[in-house]
């Protein structure tokens, strides 16, 4: 909110002068204004409103009294001007703490169109009129109140100039992505997009899902890598995107500090969760009925039921939905209970349908773990996870930051490879005679390819779909089989170890070497030197 | 070891020094005597500007800034850096493009700044950068007298020639002009003076002469003949009478500012008071008088933010270092008229100078030799931007320690969108809860005790800070080296005074000191049973420089990189990794080690209570039956006339009732007044209750289960469902052992399986709120950390490998989750 806008001037008589000021008497006191209390002491500041010659054409602020003053001292040099010189400045108010950074650029450009307009023909030194009238104070007037109304403003000064502002908020520069981020969109980019888009946008848009790396979007629209990579920081810039990491059954996820207060807590985020994962919602009949605001349905029918449904989905969803006769907000349990043998009757006789509800999702979230890979994870809990989309499960959680991919990393020793793998961890856990595993350090599932041996498909590979809303299984189970290509080597040593030195991610090296993570590992086996992976 | 903690940015360009006499200001000193170009005096370069220029070179597409200086340069910029944009190694562009928050895609500031005012017109002499590296290697060079005076001072360290010397310009200005600019009104009297030109932040805290002509205040009586600094040993403590000068003199400043008038009554009067002052001050004035003698002193900072932290930045540097720093030189002025003569002093030194033409280093390195302040200024400068410690003396009396407190840790790991500090300790082990937050409001609340059952980690070996504790002297010296010997990080401030005798307040008064001035950090203390991962947040950049300097403290010990593989798979406790008793000492000797360098963390229980289905449909019944009761015995002696009146009061309290369920669950005594919602005729307590929500908060579903947030401080509903659960445990525990056929009864090993949960939950649910960790229990409760983990698996925490306790799932009710 701007507090004030003054135009001051350097009077050859007077000095620094305030000669219009919106409000009246917020910056001097004013006959026309007496009750107005002063905002501060103009001659505290005019020091800095009139400056030294050298300091105009700089964008400059104070803070005084609570408030801070933005100008843009002008000094103009003509032989019109008594003293050749005409020094003026047009300030804004704001409060001291409010964030200003949006006013500078109003500033710097009121000077400009004023230093132009002055130029052109003497539109201030020739205005004259009494403080509080004329076209400069109007100005002043309506650049306040449209900013402050409707953070823009379209002020036509005379037939050839118009003052256009509009307020842009200022956001950090977006990061820089890397080929094997995964952008996913927060929003539906169908509902703004138009054919004046950038055309590298217009094509690399339909393929972002939250499944595609930046690097396949790149191959699958045909478009050159740095382009996209900047087309996608414009998303990121207006916070159209979020960066993701390649799903994939190797991958390993855990949960991070925010876990208690968001998932944990939320019960909305816990149905908001439902909503997303449950793959029954996914089917368009299923969908609609839920989605339908007109019936009334059972809130607990979006938790995603247990595995080993007889018949067919939509017909437990229908009975669900007909058991939640009793809408959420319904005053009391007292109806079902006063009419037994109704409906309720005919529900009883129904067998309790079993869910993953609230907590149920938090326990399956809870579960998750380091040095625990996602494979290995739903192992554990396929009856949980049988209607449960795995990769928005994941995703849902990393969007919301309470869970955390935990990346590997190869580092070479330096050191020879011990002669076999085996021995040498053997050779170490000789040393380990404490612990309930017995496992020393670097083996089982610490050892550097235990855990990353699986049939989980090339994160790359994962075919692609029409859009983060409609995908179902697509993406988030294992589609594509990968032929095993054990044979040739065509990445050399030196190519590999390169990648080898602990500041590349498991993720980055297949991206960047377009092999899969299984083939990766095998390779690492066959480096000659000892590799220890690190996750982290 | 650099990676330590990640101080903040302290964005420090320049630091300037103006007096006021009445002669007029004068521009007394700058330091650097060129600031923000890479030549002169200017100490060890930032280690963020690296790390800029390269965020810089994959910034391809930052536009230019708002604030640049002319918009032509900016448009050259702009010009200049898309053409190099895809491999710019070119430091001056890079770095400002990494520098400013750039307009990604605001593609409208570039054509504001192309509007007509946009000529020679702006002198554009200031910016924190751009426009004067240009200037340095471009010859095309504007007609400003900015320019001008930088072209003379390109020059001048080989000519000497030129009217002005060049250390009487600074950023392109003359120093006249900064002398009118940055010296205030007296309204700025101990006030923060804030001016800002283009992206430069000139930030100071002005100090006026009173109107007695004095410093300082007389109102103390004769109780202190001589008053002491105390700001210098320990630093962050500001002793409360300091605090209470400070407080008296800022309402003085504040209405000053109202009435002047009122207050030369007021100060008349209190000079009256007092009358009996420090007479060396004052015959110093009198000496002084017939001489020039000074009015005002402004220390100004300058300082180039990022636009988008700009106030925050501002306001740590003022907070920790200006204000400290200014007053500090208050208290010298007061007492000896230090900054006035050493501001002649400087002078006067400068004029010589200008006599004999010598070169700007020439005479900055005398004046950093000769004057105590231009020496201060200098260390100031040079340790505060390169975000250490600055240790300042003023007078062999008088000295300060100046920091901007460096964020120790984090409990939010950066995600690819977010500002990194790899290397920065992550934990919730000091934010969560306000009781174990010893580090984390450093700047709000420096006084904090540390929490007793936090453990001291030194952050480098203990002979070296012993050496640097007993080097300082002080008063505290003998206490730290003691305390130092007797500390280790596996025990708590609590154990170590218990071992040694020290008392428990002076010990975390030391251990604070210690971790204030980046000595040392308060840990939870480390223990083998404990689980520690390496941290997400961790600088594998570092790893090699690492691996080298680990070697060299454990040479015969596994490596670095292979005990954070070790560490990288499925957690579990560490003392699994240590082989034998024998190596205990070198193995927590590591753990600290990876501990301080940020490479591991901690990782933490947490648990909440979940209630299921069935307990709460239990409750539900029971309230209903108790309901019930009530009705039937209230029926019982005061015969109600039927049901009919009854019918109609239900629907009523129906509203009243879904009123009050949104707020909170309407408690039970509510429930007892006024006519109730069960049928007493067609309740039939045996048929089977299909029932979805609870009669006492409407909100909660009887169908799914839930977890309960507070558990110490449950709301009525949650409380009766607690109960339930406890009632529910079994009155005795099974208490069988895996493998093990006859255990003796008394075991103490087994004294967490054997004793009734109902004993145990009380000293156990407070902490089952998903906030603390459950890793505090055994140090809080002070109860074996084994007995501990019994009863938490017993409860269902599920801890790694495969329990080798039979449990009873009626005591399986806590949601464990694990993180930093």
């Amino acid at each position: 909110m701007i507090k004030a806008i003054f135009y001051s001037k350097f009077d050859t008589q007077e000095g620094p002068k305030v000669v219009h000021q919106v409000p009246d008497g917020a910056i001097v006191s004013s006959a026309t204004a007496p009750s107005q209390p002063l905002f501060l002491t103009f001659s505290d500041i005019s020091f800095f409103v009139i400056p030294r010659q050298e300091l105009c054409g700089n964008l400059m602020q104070v803070c005084t009294s609570g408030y801070r003053i933005l100008g843009y001292p002008i000094c103009m040099k003509s032989h019109r001007y008594d003293r050749n010189e005409f020094i003026f400045n047009f300030c804004i108010v704001l409060a001291e703490e409010e964030d200003f950074s949006t006013y500078k650029s109003v500033v710097q450009k009121l000077a400009d169109l004023m230093h132009g307009l002055e130029e052109q023909g003497q539109f201030l030194s020739r205005d004259h009129s009494k403080s509080g009238e004329g076209k400069v104070y109007s100005l002043c007037e309506t650049l306040m109140e449209d900013l402050n109304n409707y953070c823009e403003c379209m002020i036509p000064i005379d037939e050839l100039n118009t003052l256009n502002i509009k307020l842009f908020p200022i956001y950090p520069s977006p990061p820089s992505v890397k080929a094997w981020h995964v952008p996913l969109f927060t929003v539906r980019y169908q509902t703004f997009m138009d054919e004046n888009w950038d055309l590298t946008m217009q094509r690399i848009v339909p393929h972002i899902n939250g499944v595609n790396s930046i690097r396949i979007i790149s191959i699958l629209a045909d478009t050159d890598f740095s382009l996209t990579c900047r087309a996608i920081r414009h998303l990121l810039y207006y916070n159209c995107l979020f960066l993701l990491d390649i799903f994939s059954f190797s991958a390993i996820y855990a949960p991070t500090a925010q876990f208690s207060s968001t998932i944990a807590s939320d019960e909305n985020m816990q149905r908001e969760c439902a909503r997303y994962v449950n793959t029954l919602f996914t089917s368009p009949t299923a969908a609609s009925n839920f989605m339908n605001p007109a019936r009334s349905y059972d809130p607990d029918a979006v938790w995603p039921p247990l595995g080993e449904i007889a018949t067919g989905t939509t017909a437990s969803i229908d009975i669900a939905s007909s058991n939640g006769s009793v809408s959420p907000r319904s005053p009391s349990p007292a109806p079902t209970i006063t009419a037994p043998g109704s409906t309720a009757a005919t529900i009883e006789d129904q067998p309790e349908r079993e869910a993953v509800d609230g907590v149920g999702l938090v326990e399956l979230y809870a579960s998750l773990k380091q040095g625990q890979s996602v494979k290995q994870w739903y192992l554990h809990h396929s009856r949980q996870l049988s209607h449960i989309d795995i990769r928005r499960f994941i995703t849902f959680g990393i969007i919301k930051g309470f869970l955390y991919r935990v990346h590997k990393y190869a580092y070479a020793t330096g050191f020879p490879a011990p002669p076999s793998k085996y021995h040498h961890h053997h050779h170490y856990h000789g040393q380990v005679t404490s612990g309930p595993s017995s496992r020393g350090p670097g083996t089982g599932t610490n050892s550097p390819y235990a855990s990353s041996v699986g049939d989980e498909a090339a994160p790359i590979a994962a075919h692609q779909h029409d859009g983060p809303s409609t995908s179902v299984h697509s993406g988030s189970r294992p589609g594509t089989v990968i032929d095993d290509e054990d044979d040739e080597d065509y990445i050399d040593d030196k190519t590999l170890s390169k990648y080898l030195d602990g500041m590349h991610c498991f993720d980055q090296i297949c991206t960047e070497l377009e092999i899969s993570e299984k083939e990766f590992t095998a390779r690492l086996k066959r480096y000659p030197g000892e590799v220890l992976i690190i996750h982290r | 070891m650099s990676s330590i903690a990640r101080p903040p940015d302290p964005c420090l360009v320049a630091i300037i020094l103006i007096v006021r006499s009445r002669a007029g200001p004068r521009f007394v000193f700058h330091y650097p005597p060129n600031p923000l170009s890479e030549n002169g005096l200017r100490a060890a370069p930032k280690g963020r500007r690296p790390s800029r220029a390269k965020s810089a070179k994959s910034n391809d597409s930052s536009s230019s800034d708002d604030s640049g200086s002319t918009s032509d340069e900016d448009e050259e910029e702009s010009h200049a850096q898309s053409q190099n944009a895809s491999s710019t190694h070119l430091a001056g562009s890079a770095l400002s493009a990494g520098r400013r928050w750039s307009n990604f895609g605001l593609d409208d500031h570039g054509s504001m700044a192309a509007s007509p005012g946009g000529d020679s017109q702006r002198a554009g002499s200031i910016g924190s950068g751009r426009g004067l590296r240009r200037r340095g290697g471009n010859s095309d060079v504007e007609d400003d007298p900015g320019a001008g005076s930088d072209r003379q001072e390109d020059g001048a360290d080989r000519s000497g020639g030129g009217l002005r010397p060049p250390w009487e310009s600074l950023l392109g200005l003359q120093a006249d002009v900064w002398e009118k600019l940055l010296s205030p009104s007296r309204s700025w009297h101990k006030r923060r003076f804030e001016v800002g030109i283009n992206d430069l932040a000139f930030v100071g805290w002005p100090v006026f002469v009173r109107e007695d002509g004095t410093w300082r205040k007389q109102r103390r009586k004769k109780k202190k003949t001589k008053p002491e600094w105390e700001g210098g040993e320990l630093g962050h403590n500001e002793t409360p009478e300091d605090a209470r000068d400070e407080a008296d003199e800022a309402m003085a400043a504040s209405t000053e500012t109202l009435s002047p008038h009122t207050m030369t009554a007021s100060d008349s009067q209190r000079t009256s008071m007092g009358s009996i002052k420090s007479s060396r001050t004052l015959s110093e004035l009198l000496d002084g008088d017939d001489k020039d003698s000074m009015t005002m002193f402004n220390v100004v900072f300058v300082l180039d933010p990022p636009l988008l932290e700009y106030s925050m930045r501002i306001r740590e540097i003022y907070d920790n270092i200006i204000k400290k720093f200014a007053k500090a030189l208050k208290w010298e002025q007061a007492r000896t008229d230090y900054v006035w003569r050493e501001a002649q002093h400087i002078s006067h030194i400068k004029e010589k100078a200008k006599e004999t033409r010598t070169s700007v280093n020439t005479l900055y390195s005398e004046l950093i030799s000769h004057s105590s302040l231009a020496r201060a200024i200098y260390t100031v400068y040079s340790n505060i931007s390169a975000s250490k410690i600055a240790s300042v003396s003023l007078s062999l009396d008088v000295s300060i320690s100046l920091q901007i407190p460096p964020l120790t840790s984090t409990p939010y790991l950066p995600g690819p969108s977010d500002k990194a500090y790899p290397g920065l300790w992550l934990t919730t082990a000091d934010s969560v809860t306000p009781a174990d937050d010893p580090t984390a409001d450093e700047t709000s609340a420096p006084h904090q005790v540390l929490a007793k059952h936090f453990a001291l980690l030194l952050l480098s070996d203990e002979a070296t800070i012993l050496k640097d504790v007993e080097a300082s002297g002080g008063a505290l010296a003998p206490a730290l080296a003691h305390y130092i010997r007797c500390s280790k990080p596996t025990k708590s401030f609590a154990q170590i005074s218990a071992m040694s005798g020290i008392p428990l307040s002076t010990i975390q008064m030391l251990a604070s000191h210690l971790v204030y001035w980046r000595r040392a950090r308060a840990i939870p203390p480390l223990h083998q049973r404990d689980v520690y991962i390496v941290s997400p947040n961790c600088d594998l950049s570092k790893l090699e420089v690492a691996t080298t300097a680990y070697q060299l403290a454990f040479p015969t010990l596994p490596s670095l990189p292979k005990m954070l593989s070790a560490l990288s798979g499925t957690p579990r406790p560490y003392g699994s990794f240590i082989p034998s008793k024998d190596h205990k000492e070198a193995y927590f000797a590591i753990l600290a080690w990876l501990l301080r360098g940020g490479w591991v963390t901690q990782l933490r229980t947490f648990a909440r209570v979940k209630v299921s289905p069935e307990i709460k449909m239990a409750v539900e019944r029971a309230l209903r039956r108790e309901e019930v009761d009530k009705y039937l015995s209230k029926r019982g002696s005061s015969i109600l006339s039927g049901n009919s009146k009854h019918n109609g009061d239900t629907s009523d309290n129906d509203d009243d009732d879904d009123d009050a369920s949104s707020s909170s669950s309407s408690s039970l005594a509510s429930q007892d007044s006024g006519e109730e919602t069960p049928m007493p005729g067609r309740y039939k307590p045996d048929s089977k209750l299909h029932l979805s929500h609870s009669l006492l908060d409407q909100d909660a579903s009887l169908k799914t289960a839930s977890l309960i947030l507070f558990p110490h401080r449950a709301p009525p509903l949650e409380s009766r469902w607690l109960d339930e659960i406890v009632s529910r445990f079994p009155k005795q525990p099974r208490f069988s052992v895996r493998g093990r056929a006859n255990i003796d009864e008394n075991d103490p090993e087994y004294a967490g399986l054997r004793t009734a949960m109902k004993d145990l939950w009380p000293a156990y649910i407070k902490y089952f709120n998903g906030m603390d960790a459950l890793e505090k229990v055994p140090i809080r409760e002070n109860v074996k950390r084994k007995l501990v983990w019994q009863v938490l698996t017993r409860l269902g925490v599920v801890t790694s490998s495969q329990p080798s306790i039979e449990l009873d799932p009626s005591e399986q009710v806590l949601i464990g989750v694990r993180h930093w």
